[in-house]
């Protein structure tokens, strides 16, 4: 029969969203558009619950007949997403209602998308993992086109999902070559599974199809566009929470499934890795759209993370949810920046207009500039560790030439962010910025704070919990 | 037999499905790809799994092909023009199918040794409908209920893009229709001649 | 012992009450002066408590043991007492372990003594002494951040947090020498001393990296243990185990012994820090820093960091050689060549500065030989008449409307009768008045004569140096006591040459200080009396300048001394330096009075009785007095050698590097990289099928790559 305890232990956070999403509809439907405000709010504190709910189940279980199984790996992952996702939502309230967009709808794609993450970081099925894979995409490319008004905002949704779809066919073209071969969808049945030519070549398609998840080069070409595009407070969502759960999903994916098999995918995972690192730091080199140039930035970010993927489970698992941890805080920290900075005639997306930030707004430009150098790596802050684990790990793992660009990427990347700082800092301000959403600044400052500060001294901590939640995988 | 008929159906599924994208006219592409349907239909019939073959003849050509059928008639979009810039990547397309199709095939054949001894298309019962009828509300029952919420997805999702409500627009309001009565509706006057009202 | 909170507080309270110096503009200058006053009194109060209670409870001292993390010294059986209170972990990678962290033991309790008692003080004074300073609030904020960083030094148990708050004393110190910054005197000279301690400071954090290279540890109890049980280590890449006495570690491409590679790096940092040869110059020069602060920083605490590293330390310097003779003959030699400068100079600040300078070469040198509860005990002696000293030059300067040099002073006694008795008591203090024998004496006749007959008992036992230092020693005593009352007769007595001067313009001359001007007009130009909040310090001070040798003398250095440092101070077995100076010849007891007395006659004769005899040997230009009077010439010597030969390798490495290195590497690859990224993002056409090209593009890439990698494997 339905053994409900475990279904709670296992998917627990993500039963409770989908429930609450359910009841969004149902209180949407009647309320209409009184609901819009409430629902940000509302879905933001499911979001914090459901957060709370995976560090209650930490240790994880398994459920539905194998086909959702979770670990410390994952729940880790997930109580980091469902809080930035919560935070994400939260902060975009302002933004829609300025623009008149604001729809009780947000909150419920938020908390489906949200629904999506959960369900591919439990899935231990390749069915599980394709419809939880549907579920966030398909959330993420209408939350694109929210504003379905503005030209820009309809062609990065339509690209996103036309990409995106020729994406989806790739990974499940990939699992069912791997299911053909090995004639299981679960994944610990495929891992030990023969690893036989037909079945690596699925393994490639499917390896395709997550790093267009996670933007990836050489499967990144829709993310500029998308960041640019989309409404600023759906590319906060998209740069953070599901940047972490795909990651964690891509590595979940390689380790469980594939773990035996790391010297087949390793040199591909390098290849995408070095050309994340180099397309992601010299494409932002050029930019003058900030979102386009956090767009880039992310790819290569991704690109250090999967540095970490491609040094293997036993290397490789603690350091990667370090640096997508304080990646996703870093970068949802600055879209929040992104967010704050109005002027009377609509947002600050030019990185010229942010001149004289400084003097305008100094708090908000101390916390973007802490924020701006964790994420650029450099000592003290926090991001400098995460990327230092990652570095040893890739040393350790014998990754010597994808490590060189690593660096030698981080140095290019260090061009344009302290262009960003040299220009809040030291140019003349332009215009008046007007005022700020209480809760996008504090969300500024508390990632500045986590991100920035707070894991400085917390972070042989933070790297004590990767530690124990990366050996989650191995048991 | 039952190797001819694949090799047969298989080849009217290529066919059709290359002709899809080769056509000139849309609305042929569309017929085609309602061959290739039927035809993929067949094959799922030749395996045993008869009820996923009605199930996409059903849904596929019932419903989604006549669809696209209708937005290919309904939108005026020439597409010959849309196409004529293509042309010149057809030789590169082409080139980048045949290698993708044989790397596909080559590992296939090398990988493939015991492939087809463990295939049953209806595992545990008599039918093929029986089968996924057994499985489907038990085993399955979490994917089947992801489904329905990537449908419900899909539904917001088309709501909030396309969903306006247009003030101007005349609608039908049975309520306000029902309750009128006959004072609202009009009035008696009595107009002496030569004044008017 | 206090309590942890209160420990906590004394610690932690003066770094949270420094950020309220942020917020002046918003609370006031004068909630923030009293708020850092208030808490560092306290603290200085709480401290004081401490150490008396800790000194008063020794005779049947039982104590809370609970609080004494004790462990045993294998080698001597001693005891270590200490309590360490933990308060968060700071870095953790690997083996490389630091925490934030309290360590209470006798030397950081004399430590937190010293520094909070003086710095209250200072504090206080400065209300009278900075009143008219418009940017109170800022000063006292520094003052506070600095007795924040020194107690972080002196209480951190590892090397990370010491050199922590050493850096931050470092950035105090800068802040303060440099707090007139509108000047350009003050400002050369903060850079000064920062670039002179950066030297030391080099060689600190080379020690620390030669710590971890050898013991794979920073924290001072591993540390200490292993060279006190002389522990078989492991260092860095070693593969062989080897006892830490003996190690040998390659550096420089010489193999040298370990302990004394550690030891001569971190004297190195102690040097720059206290101002020792070769690295004290820049001590006189910050003395342009408000007179509190030359007070507190470069006398009581700061400059003292040095001689309380080589004393924390003792285990290593006890088992060094080259290190320990090193210190003993840097010091020496400091000792005298500051006190011949300190004759020669006319600057009332900067005589006290040398002598400083020559009251810390004693405590090195003594440490070097073996005693260094000698050296703690000078430490702490010196930091009562020192500041004294200080603080009575600074109501002297004051009183004086901002004049410094003693040239232009004389006949005060009559007018500032308070402050003359003051300084009077410093400076009996300093040079040492007592009668051997007896418990009669001023502090500094206890800790100097203790200083004096240990390193005479160790050069007798053939410690290295031995013998040399106590000679220098005796010398210096003879200068100090000449160039103490020199300044006292040029201060305080003789006619009022500032009578002479037209004022006026030689106020407008000596205007450097940019408040004087109103200053000056608020009274006429006769010196006065400094207020009661200026005179309450020195009272104090006074004080300890009378008492806190004879009360502390047991203790520190006599019977009561082991009890007294339980095993904060590590001596080896064969150590008996602090012992044997009982034994010493009874010449040798008398021999610092005779000298003492000797440098006060001459010091009468020339500058009391025959006034025109200093001036006369200053005038006439003889080349020993320019010697001294220009400071050996150090600065001279520094200028054309180091740093004009560091602008110029500056100038040919820059130039070669404009041309050669920037023209290929940076602007080379800044080139590439530009062109490199416009290529980049030619690739974004923003038409969909070239993108999705892209993606299937890449999957036929990988999949070829899997199909040539399976090839190779078949």
């Amino acid at each position: 029969m339905i053994d409900f305890t475990a279904m709670i232990l296992t998917v627990g956070p993500e039963l409770w969203l989908v429930a609450i999403a359910l009841i969004g509809v149902l209180v949407g439907a009647t309320l209409k558009d009184r609901f819009n405000s409430v629902s940000i709010k509302f879905g933001a504190l499911a979001l914090f619950a459901a957060a709370a709910f995976s560090l209650m189940n930490y240790e994880g279980g398994e459920a539905f007949n194998g086909l959702v199984r979770t670990n410390t790996f994952v729940n880790f992952a997930k109580f980091v997403s469902y809080v930035l996702a919560g935070f994400a939502l939260l902060t975009s309230e302002g933004f829609l209602k300025r623009h008149g967009t604001i729809r009780y709808e947000y909150s419920l794609l938020i908390l489906l998308a949200s629904f999506g993450m959960g369900m591919i970081l439990s899935a231990a099925d390749l069915m599980t993992l394709y419809m939880g894979v549907e579920t966030l995409s398909l959330s993420s490319y209408v939350l694109a086109a929210f504003h379905r008004d503005s030209a820009k905002a309809s062609e990065a949704g339509l690209k996103y999902f036309v990409l995106g779809a020729l994406a989806s066919g790739m990974l499940l073209y990939g699992a069912s070559l791997v299911y053909g071969f090995s004639g299981s969808t679960e994944y610990a049945v495929i891992a030990a599974a023969d690893p036989s030519i037909g079945m690596m070549f699925g393994m490639v398609l499917m390896i395709v199809g997550l790093a267009f998840k996670v933007s990836a080069a050489p499967m990144h070409i829709w993310t500029p566009d998308v960041y640019e595009g989309a409404p600023t407070p759906v590319v906060a969502f998209f740069a953070s929470a599901p940047k972490m759960a795909s990651m964690v999903v891509f590595a979940n994916v390689m380790f469980t499934m594939f773990g035996d098999v790391i010297d087949q995918w390793q040199l591909i995972i390098c290849i995408i890795a070095g050309l994340s690192m180099i397309v992601g730091s010299l494409g932002a080199l050029t930019q003058t759209n900030i979102k386009r140039l956090l767009g880039y930035s992310s790819i290569a970010n991704m690109g250090y993370a999967l540095v970490a993927v491609a040094a293997g489970p036993e290397l490789g698992a603690g350091p990667l949810l370090v640096f997508l941890t304080l990646y996703v805080i870093a970068s949802l920290g600055l879209f929040m920046g992104v967010l704050a900075m109005r002027r009377k005639g609509g947002m600050v997306e030019g990185i010229n207009e942010l001149g004289g930030l400084m003097r305008k707004r100094p708090v908000l430009a101390i916390a973007l500039s802490i924020l701006i150098f964790s994420m650029a790596g450099l000592p003290p802050f926090g991001g400098f560790f995460g990327k230092w684990e990652v570095l040893s790990a890739g040393v350790e793992a014998g990754l010597m030439p994808v490590v060189i660009i690593l660096v030698l990427a981080s140095v290019v990347s260090l061009g344009y962010y302290l262009r960003l700082i040299k220009i809040m800092w030291f140019d003349e301000p332009t215009e008046r910025f007007e005022a700020v959403d209480g809760p996008v600044t504090i969300t500024v400052l508390l990632a500045a704070l986590i991100a920035g500060i707070l894991f400085l001294f917390f972070i042989s901590a933070l790297s004590g919990w990767a530690g124990t939640a990366a050996l989650g995988l191995a048991g | 037999m039952a190797v001819i008929a694949f090799y047969l159906i298989a080849a009217v599924v290529l066919v059709s499905a290359l002709s899809v994208i080769m056509a000139r006219n849309p609305v042929h592409s569309v017929l085609w790809l309602i061959l290739a349907f039927f035809s993929s239909a067949g094959l799922l019939v030749l395996i045993g799994a008869e009820f996923l073959a009605m199930l996409l003849v059903v849904v596929y050509v019932g419903a989604v092909a006549v669809l696209f059928l209708f937005v290919v008639m309904m939108l005026d979009v020439d597409f010959v023009e849309l196409k004529r810039g293509t042309l010149r990547y057809w030789p590169f397309a082409v080139l980048v199918g045949i290698i993708f199709a044989a790397e596909i095939v080559l590992a296939s054949v090398i990988g493939t040794a015991d492939m087809e001894t463990n295939f049953d298309a209806s595992p545990g019962a008599e039918t093929n409908a029986e089968a996924i009828g057994q499985v489907m509300y038990t085993q399955y029952l979490l994917l089947f209920q992801m489904a329905g919420i990537i449908l419900l997805v899909a539904m917001v999702g088309a709501i909030v893009l396309t969903l306006r409500h247009r003030p101007e627009t005349k609608r039908q309001n049975i309520a306000k229709q029902t309750s009128r009565r006959r004072s609202d509706a009009y009035e008696l006057k009595d107009p002496t001649p030569g004044q008017g009202i | 012992m206090l309590p942890d909170i209160l420990i906590l507080y004394i610690v932690l309270a003066p770094g949270l009450v420094a950020l309220t110096g942020l917020a002046h503009k918003q609370i006031g200058d004068k909630i923030v002066m009293g708020l850092t006053t208030a808490v560092v009194l306290s603290a200085g109060a709480l401290s004081l408590i401490q150490l008396f209670a800790y000194v008063a409870g020794l005779g049947g001292h039982t104590g809370t043991e609970e609080h004494h993390a004790s462990l045993v010294a294998a080698t001597t059986g001693m005891e270590i007492k200490q309590h360490v209170i933990t308060l968060m972990p700071w870095i953790s990678v690997g083996e490389f372990q630091a925490n934030w962290a309290i360590r209470v033991d006798t030397l950081s309790i004399v430590m937190m003594a010293v520094i909070t008692g003086v710095s209250g003080l200072v504090h206080l004074y400065s209300w009278g002494y900075m009143s008219e300073d418009p940017h109170k609030a800022r000063f006292f904020s520094y003052l506070s951040l600095f007795t924040f960083m020194m107690l972080m030094l002196v209480t951190a148990d590892n090397f990370i947090q010491l050199f922590f708050g050493w850096e931050g004393v470092g950035l105090a110190s800068y802040l303060l020498i440099g707090f007139w910054y509108q000047n350009k005197a003050p400002n050369d000279a903060s850079i000064k001393a920062f670039v002179t301690n950066r030297v030391g400071d080099f060689g600190l954090a080379l020690g620390i990296m030669a710590v971890f290279f050898v013991f794979r540890s920073v924290e001072f109890g591993p540390v200490l243990d292993a060279v006190r049980n002389n522990v078989a280590v492991v260092p860095v890449g070693f593969t062989e185990a080897a006892p830490v006495r003996d190690l040998m570690i390659p550096f420089l491409h010489w193999n040298l012994n370990a302990l004394e590679v550690i030891g001569v790096l971190l004297f190195i940092g102690a040097m720059g820090k206290s101002a020792q040869f070769f690295l004290h110059v820049w001590l006189p020069d910050a003395m342009e820093g408000p007179t509190p602060v030359s007070a507190l920083i470069h006398a009581a605490t700061m400059v003292t960091a040095g001689v309380y590293l080589v004393c924390l330390l003792s285990p290593i310097y006890e088992y060094t050689f080259w290190a320990a003779g090193m210190i003993t003959i840097v010091g020496a030699v400091t000792a005298l060549y500051a006190a011949t400068v300190g004759m020669a100079q006319n600057d009332i600040k900067r005589v006290i500065a040398y002598s400083t300078c020559s009251q810390l070469g004693y405590m090195f040198f003594v440490a070097g030989v073996g005693a260094y509860e000698a050296a703690m005990f000078h430490l702490f002696t010196h930091a009562f008449f020192k500041a004294l000293l200080f603080l009575g030059a600074g109501s002297v300067i004051h009183g004086m409307h901002h004049e410094q040099d003693m040239r232009r002073m004389g006949g005060l006694a009559k007018f500032m009768p308070l402050t003359y008795a003051a300084m009077m008591i410093g400076t009996i203090a300093i040079i040492g008045l007592g009668i051997p024998h007896t418990q009669i004496g001023f502090a500094g006749f206890f800790s100097k004569d203790a200083i004096l007959e240990s390193t005479f008992a160790a050069g007798q036992s053939k410690v290295m140096f031995g013998q040399v230092a106590f000679w220098f020693g005796l010398i210096a005593a003879f200068l100090t006591s000449f160039y103490s009352w020199r300044l006292i007769y040029m201060t305080f007595h003789g006619p009022k040459t500032w009578e002479a001067h037209d004022h006026h313009d030689n106020h407008a001359l000596e205007d450097v200080h940019g408040v004087d001007e109103a200053h000056g007009h608020a009274h006429d130009h006769t010196p006065h009396e400094s207020p009661l909040v200026m005179l309450v310090p020195l009272g104090l001070l006074s004080l300890g300048a009378i008492f806190a040798g004879v009360y502390f003398y047991d203790a520190f250095v006599d019977s009561n001394n082991e009890t007294f440092w339980a095993g904060a101070i590590y001596r080896a077995a064969e150590n008996h330096v602090l012992h044997d100076r009982h034994n010493v010849p009874e010449w040798v007891l008398y021999a610092p009075l005779v000298v003492t007395i000797a440098g006060f006659l001459i010091a009468t004769f020339t500058y009391y009785f025959n006034r025109g005899v200093g001036k006369r040997v200053a005038d006439s230009g003889g080349p020993l007095h320019s010697l001294f009077y220009n400071k050996w010439y150090f600065d001279e010597i520094y200028q054309a050698t180091l740093i004009k030969g560091s602008a110029m390798l500056g100038n040919l490495f820059w130039k070669a590097d404009k041309k050669i290195i920037d023209g290929i590497g940076p602007d080379g690859v800044v080139a590439v990289t530009k062109a490199s990224a416009g290529r980049l993002s030619k690739m974004h056409t923003g038409y969909l099928y070239h993108y999705a090209f892209v993606i299937i593009g890449a999957a036929l890439v990988f999949g070829g790559i899997l199909w040539l990698r399976a090839g190779g494997a078949n």
